[in-house]
């Protein structure tokens, strides 16, 4: 036996308390008798029980001593080490996408039709299972893990409501396999509204899954763009992608509306799976766009709406200062909307320069510009944690997806004098040669900044196909107007931080709902999307707008609407108990003994009273 | 009202003129003669000197010639005798403890008993039976010189009135006192709680004397059926020990058992030793305790 609360015995300390007030209680009744000739033969005729006698008399005494000290063992916590056998674990996985929120024909909600069926489930189950119940939302999430307590598991069950996006039922089914493998002998259990054909897909294989909805139609935008017209910049032209997820065929009407303007209406019929593309002339130009798409009996309507906006790049202004920047500035050149200048070292004036991205060839200066930065092979810069760069000695390896190694071949980049660093903890590796950095980039002190190790001057380097390619991705990258960070992926419930141009001194974030919402710097600006609908945010120096950016957030949310029809308990599944070590704690019953000693001596008190 | 005998104020514990009514056909009660053969107010077992004839016997030599009955001699020619009864008298001792432990009960034990001697003693006064006395405590107290007729009734009670309880409880030694007086053994009296753990050595010295002996138990109330709840400490109300008790249902029931044990056990300590045990409470009236109990034990007749 152990203790978990071992400093609870201080309170055993009370029966010290206990004995005082007994030996301070009032002195007993005095009363005279004849003679004790009699009570002496009494108390002789008894004496064979003398203890006992003592433990009468003393019976009050004794029951609150042993009151004090059996709730200061309560208190105490005691545990006990036993084994239990337990039954196979189960995990419920309850699909929480946005489809489940449709009523079927009956008016019930598929979400309330898979509560029930899970609840159903979750008492039909031996009392030794461990249950976990696990959200496939956007996010899955376990609610619950490995309990018996059904009445929680119920609880939470019928709190769990559809989310606005679609539902990761793979990731939440990879989850639910980690928590009762059915290969282990474990039940996985799925209440979706998934087509029977996804199903019986290898991802479903052991789980039992069970369908919930009925056959239904459902239109979704699967995607919404804008441009210019190429023959007449000054209308532009939306291209909206239109798709039929649902079982049955629909006809279906897609609106497009340019601003707060009228919108422009076509119809369309879609069969059960059928994808259209339709395209929008001539709509005027305005800072967001909205497309839609309406069908009688749409089985979901969260994804009907999509946003767009013209993107139409800001017009950088980029600095290059080095002894040979040339190369440099006629690549950038060549990057649209770009404006690129060079600069000697020897004549850079920093106070006299306002510059949105600054290259730095083989220098560094001592204060660094408000502006994003760009290092080519530079000295070692303590003010970034920049080491002094050293050859590199070996072939480097690039990391995935890296935004400045786009459409670039490693292999062309490298050469014998390329430079590494090691990594500072602001920057993201994009090539590695052993433990340290040939490309880094990142984002410290507010400004995007970037390393490159590699030779740029090299002989025929800026003849090189890759040359302007990665340079246009190097200042998109590195553009200070756009606050998104790199790779953000917009989702409710998951706020992204934003990164403010290096000069801006506020930033205002404008919802769907035209409620602004302003961060002053350094203060960290959070853009959190709630609703569907273009997110514009304005950054300022002063009173002065330096940027504006409209960000379209529409919601990946699921259009697949499921059939019903699939049989429950499809996958395969194994019963095996499981013998596990488990902490009993044992202080309720301390407790609850010592209530029982409470009352006995409430009752051995009220019965020596009652003589009277 | 105060009464008056001889010109004397009544205590208030002597018997009332009603009481004495009662009385007066009422004797103590000897079963066998005891020897003092004076002029007394009772026939005797033994033969003597009076006038009443009770029978005839052959003569034997030694006997008294004017006893010899010429006439039969004449008729029969042989030597009858004539047997006259005797009048004895009768002593009656009465004993009275006035230990410490005679104060408790309401009314008092003593005071019971006390008036109980009184009655007894007037009665016996009356029936010109001898009455003798004493109180005995730690040991013999005063006494009451034997004293015959009426007219000592007010010094029996003025000796009765003077005796107060108090002290311990030696009722062996103060007996053994009284008998070593060396008094007319006859009717011998014992009004006492006898809560002393000599009382049986004292009534069978009081029997072995040559005593009819008859022990009047006086109890109160409240020592036979005690209420207290809780602990107490009992406190005796003779030696001032004491000792701490639970007075809880079962310790009273085992008290009154315990009670009932010790009566009975002084009952069968008489009853083998022909000494009349009459068990009376302190609350009794003495007219139920002379006319009734003490009938129903033979004391009285």
């Amino acid at each position: 036996m152990s203790w978990a609360a071992p400093l609870a015995f201080v309170w055993a300390g009370l029966t010290l308390a206990v004995l005082g007030f007994f030996l301070l209680r009032p002195r007993r009744q005095r009363i005279v008798v004849a003679s004790l000739l009699v009570w002496r033969r009494t108390i002789r005729a008894r004496a064979d029980d003398t203890w006992l006698a003592w433990l009468r008399r003393h019976a009050l005494l004794l029951l609150q001593l042993l009151t004090v000290a059996v709730f200061a063992l309560a208190l105490a916590r005691p545990e006990r080490l036993a084994t239990v056998e337990l039954g196979p674990p189960v995990a419920v996985v309850m699909d929480v996408s946005a489809s489940m929120a449709i009523a079927d024909s009956e008016g019930t909600p598929r979400i309330r039709r898979a509560r029930d069926e899970a609840s159903a489930f979750v008492h039909s189950l031996g009392d030794d299972r461990r249950i976990s119940l696990i959200t496939a939302g956007a996010v899955p999430r376990t609610l619950v893990a490995q309990t018996n307590d059904r009445d929680q598991v119920t609880r939470i069950l019928s709190a769990i409501e559809p989310e606005a996006s679609h539902g990761r039922l793979d990731a939440a089914l990879d989850m639910a396999r980690s928590l009762a493998n059915p290969a282990a002998g474990g039940i996985v259990a799925l209440f979706t509204d998934q087509s029977p054909v996804e199903a019986a897909s290898p991802a479903f294989a052991g789980v039992r899954t069970v369908v919930v909805g009925e056959p239904s139609p459902n239109v979704a935008l699967v995607s919404f763009q804008v441009r210019r017209r190429l023959d007449n910049p000054d209308t532009v032209q939306g291209v909206v992608a239109a798709r039929n997820d649902g079982t049955t065929g629909v006809a279906a009407e897609v609106l497009v509306a340019a601003g707060r303007g009228s919108p422009t209406s076509r119809a369309m019929s879609l069969t059960a799976g059928e994808r259209q593309i339709l395209v929008f002339d001539n709509l005027p130009v305005a800072a967001g766009y909205q497309a839609e798409v309406r069908a009688a009996d749409d089985g979901l309507s969260a994804d009907n709406l999509a946003f767009a906006s013209l993107a139409e790049p800001s017009r950088l202004s980029v600095v290059v200062v080095g002894n040979d920047p040339w190369p440099i500035v006629r690549a950038l050149q060549a990057v649209p909307a770009v404006t690129a200048q060079a600069i000697a070292v020897d004549s850079f004036d920093q106070d006299n320069s306002s510059a949105d991205v600054y290259v730095f060839q083989g220098f560094a200066p001592e204060m660094l510009p408000s502006a994003s930065a760009v290092f080519v092979q530079p000295p070692a810069v303590p003010s970034l944690g920049l080491d002094a760069p050293t050859t590199a000695d070996s072939h480097p390896l690039a990391v995935a997806n890296s935004p400045l190694l786009q459409s670039v071949d490693v292999g062309d980049l490298v050469s014998d004098s390329d430079v590494t660093y090691a990594p500072p903890a602001w920057a993201r590796v994009d090539l590695s040669v052993g433990e340290r950095a040939l490309l880094a980039h990142g984002v410290v002190a507010g400004r995007r900044t970037a390393v490159i190790g590699f030779d740029l001057a090299g002989a025929g380097v800026s003849q090189a196909p890759w040359f302007p390619v990665f340079w246009s991705n190097v200042v998109r990258w590195a553009d200070p107007f756009a606050p998104l960070p790199d790779g953000a992926h917009l989702e409710p419930g998951r706020p992204v931080r934003l990164i403010p141009h290096p000069r801006s001194d506020r930033i205002a974030v404008t919802n769907p709902a035209n409620e602004t919402i302003e961060f002053t710097m350094p203060q960290p600006a959070v853009l959190d999307v709630t609703v569907p609908g273009a997110y514009t945010l304005r950054q300022f120096v002063g009173r002065e707008l330096v940027a504006q950016t409209s960000i379209d957030y529409a919601p990946g949310t699921e259009t697949r609407v499921g059939l019903g029809g699939v049989p429950a308990g499809t996958g395969a599944t194994v019963d095996s108990a499981q013998r596990i070590q488990h902490q009993i704690e044992l202080w309720p019953w301390a407790a609850g003994l010592a209530l029982a000693l409470v009352l006995v001596e409430w009752w051995v008190f009220h019965r020596v009273r009652g003589v009277r | 009202m105060t009464e008056r005998t001889n010109g004397a104020a009544l205590p208030a514990f002597a018997p009332d003129a009603a009481l004495r009514a009662k009385l007066a056909n009422l004797s103590l009660v000897s079963q066998r003669p005891h020897g003092h053969l004076h002029t007394g107010g009772r026939r005797s077992r033994a033969t003597g000197s009076s006038i009443e004839f009770a029978d005839h016997r052959s003569y034997s030599p030694g006997d008294d010639y004017r006893q010899i009955d010429w006439n039969i001699y004449a008729r029969t020619d042989e030597l009858f005798v004539k047997v006259r009864e005797s009048e004895e008298t009768l002593v009656v001792h009465l004993l009275l403890d006035v230990s410490g432990s005679m104060a408790s009960g309401a009314p008092t034990k003593f005071e019971a008993a006390r008036a109980v001697l009184a009655a007894l003693g007037w009665t016996a006064l009356a029936s010109r039976d001898v009455v003798a006395g004493a109180s005995l405590g730690a040991d013999l107290g005063e006494t009451f010189a034997p004293r015959q007729g009426e007219a000592y009734v007010a010094r029996l009670f003025e000796f009765l009135e003077r005796q107060q309880p108090s002290g311990e409880t030696a009722l062996a030694r103060a007996v053994a006192a009284y008998n070593a007086r060396a008094l007319p053994h006859g009717v011998a009296v014992l009004a006492s709680d006898l809560l002393a753990p000599d009382a049986p050595r004292a009534i069978g010295a009081l029997a072995q004397r040559g005593h009819e002996v008859t022990v009047i138990h006086v109890l109160d109330e409240e020592f036979v059926n005690p209420a207290f709840a809780d602990e107490v400490e009992l406190v005796d109300a003779e030696g001032g020990d004491a000792v701490e008790v639970l007075g809880d249902a079962d310790l009273l029931h085992a008290y009154r058992q315990a009670i009932g044990d010790w009566t009975s056990e002084l009952q069968r300590f008489c009853h083998r030793r022909h000494v009349r045990y009459v068990p009376i409470r302190s609350n009794w009236t003495v007219e139920e305790i002379m006319l009734r109990r003490l009938r129903e034990h033979g004391t009285l007749a």
